[in-house]
């Protein structure tokens, strides 16, 4: 079984009790006392130039283009 | 050693031992449920159905399992993407704002940058690595992405996020405060320059000033 990066440390808890993606998410619902909702990592960026009110982006991009603009690649 | 993709106990090991702690991981740090897993998500129930349809000939859910086996791979890898984009992203307003990085961490100014760089070097070899590796060792890949994560959330411990919140508040305060007194003086210097403008031009304005107010005949 392979440790968490931060998910045991910050909630004091042994990733080997849960079982399943549901178990996660039930635990981190019950913790924060809100549902998890669905983020678009790409999408939910906000646009900062030339928008009076923030407006998310719509458009598909992949987590490697991301990457590698931040890489300057 | 490599997992057997067409073995269900392989799958079910690599789900709870490698990919559940790493979508706890991404939502965890999100609070939220990335839309790229769960799409991967998606691929690999469409694909384990075809695999549990006993209909379909023996070697189609063999390479059926075998796809939704790469498609968990590939889910497993993007949590921890996923992870490192989204701690660029907050890590990134610190690094350009130096009064942030000198007074809202725990720790020196040398060293956060030390770990920052550290933290860009091996997301850089990492992709490399997957780079050089396309299709090879997922696994791997996979580890190199989780060593960078692991970085990335030791600079974000040190990151005081109350003193960062009190920064803002107080930036925000401060450039109020000079936005009107830069404002007022403005004004101020813009009548001063015009006074002395018209004395340069016409000599005889001062003199006419004093007749409209009667100080002189």
């Amino acid at each position: 079984m392979q440790r968490t990066v931060l998910f045991e440390r910050h909630y004091n808890v042994d990733v080997s009790q849960f079982k399943s993606t549901d178990d996660v998410d039930r635990f981190l619902e019950e913790r924060s006392g809100k549902k998890l909702g669905v983020v678009r990592t790409s999408g939910n960026v906000i646009e900062k130039v030339g928008n009076v009110l923030p407006v998310k982006r719509f458009e598909v991009e992949n987590i490697d283009k991301i990457i590698d603009e931040a890489l300057g690649y | 050693m490599p997992p057997d993709y067409t073995s269900v106990s392989d799958f079910v090991q690599y789900y709870r031992d490698t990919f559940v702690p790493a979508y706890s991981d991404v939502t965890s740090y999100l609070l939220a449920k990335p839309e790229e897993v769960l799409q991967s998500m998606e691929n690999i129930s469409s694909h384990t159905i075809q695999y549990l349809d006993t209909a379909k000939d023996e070697a189609t859910r063999r390479e059926n399992l075998k796809k939704a086996f790469h498609h968990l791979e590939r889910a497993t890898l993007d949590c921890y993407k996923i992870l490192w984009v989204r701690m660029q992203t907050d890590l990134t307003e610190i690094i350009k704002d130096s009064e942030m990085r000198k007074f809202c961490v725990n720790t020196t100014e040398a060293e956060f940058l030390a770990h920052y760089n550290e933290f860009l070097n091996r997301v850089r070899s990492a992709r490399t690595y997957e780079l050089t590796n396309v299709g090879t060792d997922l696994a791997t890949t996979v580890e190199h992405y989780k060593r960078v994560v692991e970085c990335g959330n030791h600079l974000c411990s040190a990151v005081d996020k109350i003193k960062i919140q009190d920064y803002k508040e107080i930036k925000k305060k401060w450039l109020k405060k000079i936005t009107t007194r830069d404002v007022l003086v403005g004004i101020v210097a813009a009548i001063i320059g015009a006074i002395i403008w018209e004395l340069i031009r016409d000599p005889s304005y001062l003199h006419n000033c004093f007749v409209y107010l009667h100080v002189i005949q």
